[in-house]
């Protein structure tokens, strides 16, 4: 196929004078895994909406393999979509099998080609074991499962997914992201989603999204690298003031170490130089005499991330 | 209309597994049934509660009256029924979010809101059918054998008649977020139908007067002032208008 998987073009959305989409720009190859990421509100729902031609755009314009999508229309650009949205909601009366099969139905799916396509998607989202259950008798976590095989069934081009790990317990979400991984290449995904951490090793394009613009897109690694750099929690024992302050004063020495801040006895260590700060952080933390009761590595808030970003959006972006 | 057979055979289904199919066919019956084991014994009802010796002058009670009272128990509580079989068809499903997940796929909104439609239109049909079945095996026992044809015609109208309020309704369900304001709308527009029919010779053009046509229908002749072609003509338009505005409504709204 020529050109983008997904073009988007001065996409405007408003609703009645709150603008919540200002004139994007977007180009999404194929094969690319692209991630939207933004605070509640940010527009990123609305986005996915209008790209599968459930909400209508004010402004501009978005195709989807080539295809033009128009609400309550363009049908031709919806055959190449899956889409999960943030609460699916999928027919409670209907067994899990039921709603993969209306839904691949619906989709265009043949009859022999419905069964080992239900079986299959259902196998790498481990719900095998529940295919014959009425949806109201599933507990969340697996209803998230079944929201995201509802968009795979059909074996779409283009897969847009709204907060898709959001009911998903760790288990299933560990599952979940490892069948996006193996789509990558193959079929273009976008993710939106108000966490840092699912887009991370997930997502090779990032867009941010806040208050209905882009502020930034490109590469995930360059923007973890520029705008959201690792942060090491340490939870030191109970330890006097004096012994705290001893602690950032040495880490202040480091040039691998960024700004350090207190809460109580636990550290927050930004840093320059990952791969350095993993092997001498904690040796340097015990060399002043201060015990560690743990340690894990995180990314700042996305609030945080947000306020570090330059504030315009760029037209023609393209991931 | 991609997608309709798929969405018809989902919304019967729905209907059938959620209960609501069953509950609408068994209301009909009931009333039905009732319409003619009520007119048998009434008089015999009326008696057991006049005083000892009082003749009340009662005359003996027949088809017509069956057809009277069947006539109205379908219109009238088939119609209120039938408001709350339409009222959530898309608010409902709207606000839980399935509208989103099936018009996400290339299904065409036209198909999806006229599926809709033809499940109540047969959910309603084929209850009638139903409830016009019992009163006549009733009547039959209790009375003589009433004519086919006629009684056939007479559930046609009745299945229009209470196809308007649904109508109605179902436009509510297109154009309001809540499936409350969609009954609203339909109850509001059967007060007025009600209302406006309360002369001495109401019009026509008034969707309640299907009960009067159904009535002539069943007994072969109608009442004077009533004009089956032009209110069956207003009744039709009516559901046609409100699908078609749905359908306007409809396809340009967000979901």
């Amino acid at each position: 196929m020529d050109g983008p998987a997904i073009s988007i073009q001065g996409l405007t959305k408003r609703f009645g004078k709150s603008t919540a989409l200002d004139a994007l720009d977007l180009e999404v190859a194929h094969g690319a895994c692209l991630g939207i990421l933004g605070p509640a509100g940010s527009g990123k729902s609305t986005l996915l909406r209008v790209v599968c031609g459930l909400a209508r755009a004010s402004g501009g314009a978005v195709t989807v393999a080539g295809e033009r999508v128009r609400a309550g229309d363009g049908l031709a650009a919806r055959r190449q979509l899956g889409y999960v949205p943030q609460e699916p909601g999928l027919p409670e009366w209907m067994t899990a099998r039921e709603v993969l099969a209306f839904l691949a139905d619906l989709s265009g799916v043949e009859g022999p080609d419905m069964t080992p396509r239900i079986d299959d998607t259902a196998r790498q989202l481990v719900l095998a074991d529940v295919l014959d259950r009425r949806v109201e008798d599933l507990p969340a976590p697996v209803r998230g499962r079944l929201g995201i095989a509802q968009a795979l069934v059909a074996d779409p081009y283009v897969l847009l997914l709204d907060e898709p790990f959001h009911w998903l317990d760790p288990e299933a979400r560990v599952a979940a992201r490892a069948l996006l991984d193996r789509l990558r290449g193959r079929r273009t995904v976008v993710l939106a989603t108000h966490r840092l951490a699912d887009v991370e090793g997930l997502c090779d394009q990032v867009a941010v999204l806040d208050e209905g613009r882009f502020r930034f897109v490109g590469e995930t690694r360059h923007f973890l690298e520029a705008y959201a750099p690792p942060v090491f929690v340490l939870e030191l024992q109970a330890t006097g003031g004096l012994a705290i302050e001893g602690v950032v004063a040495r880490l202040g020495r480091e040039p691998w170490a960024g700004e350090v801040k207190v809460i109580g006895t636990t550290l927050r260590v930004a840093v320059r130089d990952e791969a350095r700060a993993a092997r001498e952080l904690l040796p340097a933390v015990i060399g002043t005499g201060v015990a560690i009761a743990g340690v894990r590595r995180a990314r700042p808030a996305l609030d945080a991330i947000l306020a570090g970003l330059p504030p315009a959006a760029k037209r023609g972006a393209s991931a | 209309m991609r997608g309709y057979r798929e969405l018809l055979e989902k919304e019967v289904v729905e209907l059938w597994r959620t209960y609501r199919l069953g509950l609408f066919c068994v209301l009909f019956i009931v009333l039905g049934i009732a319409s003619a084991v009520i007119t048998r014994y009434l008089p015999e009802l009326d008696r057991l509660l006049a005083r000892p010796g009082e003749d009340l002058g009662l005359e003996p009670t027949g088809i017509p009256d069956v057809v009277d009272f069947l006539v109205r128990n379908l219109v009238d509580f088939g119609g209120i029924a039938a408001i709350l079989l339409a009222m959530g068809a898309v608010a409902g499903e709207r606000s839980r979010g399935t509208t989103a997940l099936v018009l996400a796929r290339p299904v065409s909104r036209s198909a999806y809101l006229l599926a809709k439609l033809v499940a109540i239109a047969m959910t309603v049909g084929f209850a009638t059918v139903l409830g016009v079945l019992g009163a006549w095996l009733w009547s039959m026992l209790f009375f003589e054998l009433p004519p086919v044809l006629p009684w056939a015609q007479m559930a046609v109208l009745v299945w229009l008649a209470v196809l308007v309020p649904a109508s109605i309704t179902f436009l509510g369900s297109t154009v309001f977020d809540s499936p409350l304001g969609a009954a609203g709308l339909g109850l509001g527009a059967q007060v007025l139908f009600v209302l406006a029919s309360a002369t001495p010779t109401p019009s026509p053009l008034l969707p309640t007067q299907l009960a009067a046509v159904a009535r002539g229908a069943a007994l072969e002749g109608f009442d004077p002032g009533v004009e089956p072609p032009v209110t069956i003509a207003v009744a039709a338009g009516i559901v046609a208008v409100s699908l078609g505005i749905a359908w306007l409504r409809f396809r340009r709204r967000d979901l």
